[in-house]
């Protein structure tokens, strides 16, 4: 035993050097994406404390901008992934545009939350939710362009903590209340598995660096601790599947759904799934053999009964937002799918959670408008409410068509790539099978459509306020117009996504 | 990069069972030696005032410390949430001693680097501490 305890060695005189010595100009380049969103949220939070609310939510975009513009050099002129931060996380090239998908997702839900914490009389709430969004963007983006399995962990609890409060942020709401410590609980309780997974890793590997894990032969791995191997990657998948609320450790999502404040949820919806999805696909294809490996099949069969379980059980629902959660899931399973069908997969659900993003944000808000109390949420009240309100009814029909996966519009696409990925990657079976339970989703999401233009108008359990508001019917008309405009002409952004994906290094060569 | 794996594989860490068990125990010696200083100093000054103090009880004396609370009453007390509050916001500035001691111990070799790293992070939590005091989280009133 002559060999000291590794973590008792200090760093030694040359490590110490090379770590001033790639402390240079474009070290800090390549952080300042991550490095302005987190300088924005610490602005936005001094901003609260000195009582200029008001002006927190032009800050907020502000910011957003400047670290999306930061990061489209890298992205226009497509230009090979490269690792940074001492090897912890990646940049340019695909990361560049991970980043950017994922501020969109806090940038498009800024002017909803504005308008609704408006209409609530909370705008004294405004400069902690846009600080929260700011630094759980910042998580997001760690946790989707980690190398470092620790980086992965650190990125994800940045993003949760912040959605735990973001999701209690109406603090006189019972609702809000339940919603966030649930999340908060059981969100605690999955780190923990993820963490342990994380800890096998290293014991098998003696490294969480990803890019060191891919150059060794997983199948050595497995021939070596063979007890091991697959609990360890089964543990880090419960975690990721958690955050993804995929079928048996869905049972957060529904009241999380119903009791965050409605355009919270579309942020809640979108980003962190966005960012787990990214991370887990990424892990999960470095870590395994390869695509037709048995925990690769078993992820393909939990996402064949999110599928089920989702849209069988959203059929029931009448409150829009539980509706909305359950369908969730069921999106989830496709974006699984995809993630289980090896690389070909991983870059369907990536374009499928990019459309999703849209789809979810401008539901989301779009609801809120309508919702002044409980009942409003109920859409068997909405009756008659697509031809009082032509706009409503018509952005409405838009993002149901889209999320029920209807050819002119982006969900169709999304979940083409998906399937089309799938049978590729040989889960023929499953991927007929996923086409059949979004035939169940049709179902609820047209009979919404059905109440709204079809059913006559019950004045005395409407909602009051039909009328839109000017300044979030304009961003939700966009929405509703990218979503049209991706699903008529998808090619431009897929061969893109190629192109990136092409120059993504060992990631397109797993 | 390629025989990575297997330079790993002969780490003594992981063949750490094929070591003889009195080998093995060798590197405990210094956690045992520890212990037994803990639990010797302990008994011996739990002991010592017993045998040094010239003992008066009153009520007060006897008495359990709780703090200054009472200790006998309903277990279902209310307490004022602004206990916790500072607790919590104790701990929180407390921890970052913790991530200086490192920095600390590297300070030269790190130099100019190790400033501006720490720098950062001090400054991350100051904004932290502006922010309670300016939204009045350690009034007590």
């Amino acid at each position: 035993m002559q060999n000291q305890n590794p973590i008792l060695i200090s760093l030694s005189e040359l490590k110490i050097k090379k770590i001033i010595m790639e402390f240079n100009s474009q070290f800090i380049l390549d952080t300042l994406p991550a490095l302005s969103l987190l300088g924005f949220g610490l602005i936005v939070m001094l901003l609260d404390a000195f009582k200029n609310e008001k002006i927190t939510s032009v800050v907020t975009i502000l910011g957003i901008l400047i670290s999306m513009l930061l990061a489209v050099p890298g992205v226009v002129i497509p230009e090979e992934i490269r690792l940074t931060f001492y090897n912890q996380i990646y940049t340019g090239g695909l990361a560049g545009l991970i980043h950017i998908l994922l501020c969109l997702s806090g940038l498009l839900s800024v002017p909803f939350i504005t308008d609704y914490l408006q209409k609530n009389n909370q705008t004294h709430l405004q400069g902690e939710i846009f600080s929260l969004i700011l630094f759980s963007s910042v998580g997001m983006n760690l946790l989707a362009t980690a190398n470092d399995l620790m980086m992965t962990f650190i990125g994800l609890e940045i993003m949760s903590v912040s959605l735990y409060i973001l999701a209690g942020s109406f603090k006189k709401d019972l609702r809000s209340n339940e919603a966030s410590l649930k999340y908060f609980l059981l969100g605690a309780f999955a780190s923990a598995f993820l963490l342990l997974g994380i800890s096998m890793v290293y014991g098998m590997t003696g490294t969480t660096m990803l890019d060191r894990i891919t150059t060794i032969d997983p199948n050595l791995i497995k021939d070596k601790f063979p007890v091991l191997f697959y609990p360890a990657i089964a543990l880090i998948a419960i975690g990721f599947l958690f955050k993804l609320s995929a079928f048996p450790f869905h049972v957060w999502t529904p009241d999380v759904y119903t009791g965050a404040p409605t355009p919270l949820v579309g942020f809640m919806a979108t980003g962190s799934k966005m960012a787990s999805v990214i991370a887990f696909g990424f892990i999960l294809n470095s870590l395994l053999p390869q695509s037709g490996d048995k925990l690769s099949q078993v992820i393909a069969i939990l996402a064949l009964l999110s599928m089920i379980y989702g849209n069988i059980v959203a059929a029931q629902q009448q409150n829009i937002k539980r509706l909305l959660a359950y369908s969730s899931i069921s999106h989830t399973g496709y974006m699984l799918l995809g993630v289980a069908g090896g690389p070909e997969g991983y870059k369907a659900a990536i374009f499928y959670m990019l459309i999703y993003t849209f789809m979810t944000i401008a539901a989301f808000a779009l609801i809120s408008s309508i919702e002044n109390k409980e009942e409003d949420l109920n859409y068997q009240n909405w009756s008659g409410l697509g031809v009082k309100n032509i706009a409503f009814g018509l952005i409405m029909s838009i993002l149901m068509f889209s999320l029920a996966g209807f050819p002119p519009f982006a969900g169709f696409i999304g979940k083409y790539f998906v399937f089309l990925s799938a049978v590729k990657g040989g889960f023929v079976v499953h991927a007929v099978i996923g086409i059949l339970t979004s035939v169940v989703g049709a179902y609820y999401y047209l009979k919404v459509l059905v109440t709204m233009f079809f059913e006559k108008p019950k004045d005395n359990i409407q909602p009051k306020t039909l009328k839109i508001r000017k300044n979030i019917l304009i961003p939700i008309m966009v929405l509703a117009l990218i979503i049209v405009i991706i699903g008529i002409i998808p090619a431009p952004i897929s061969s893109y996504l190629d192109i990136l994906y092409g120059k993504a290094g060992f990631l397109a060569k797993l | 990069m390629k025989n990575y794996f297997e330079q790993y594989l002969q780490n003594p860490c992981l063949n750490y069972n094929l070591a003889p068990f009195s080998k093995r125990m060798q590197e405990y010696y210094g956690a045992f030696i520890m212990i037994a200083i803990g639990l010797g100093l302990a008994l011996i000054l739990s002991n010592l005032q017993n045998i040094l103090i010239r003992k008066r009880f009153t009520e007060r004396k006897v008495m359990p410390y709780e703090s200054g609370m009472d200790p006998v009453g309903t277990a279902r007390d209310r307490f004022s949430i602004k206990f916790y509050l500072i607790a919590m916001l104790f701990i929180l500035f407390d921890i970052e001693i913790i991530f200086m001691y490192p920095w600390a111990v590297q300070y030269k070799q790190l130099g100019i680097f190790g400033f501006i790293e720490m720098f950062s992070f001090v400054l991350i939590l100051f904004v932290g501490y502006i922010y309670v005091v300016k939204k009045g989280g350690l009034d007590w009133n």
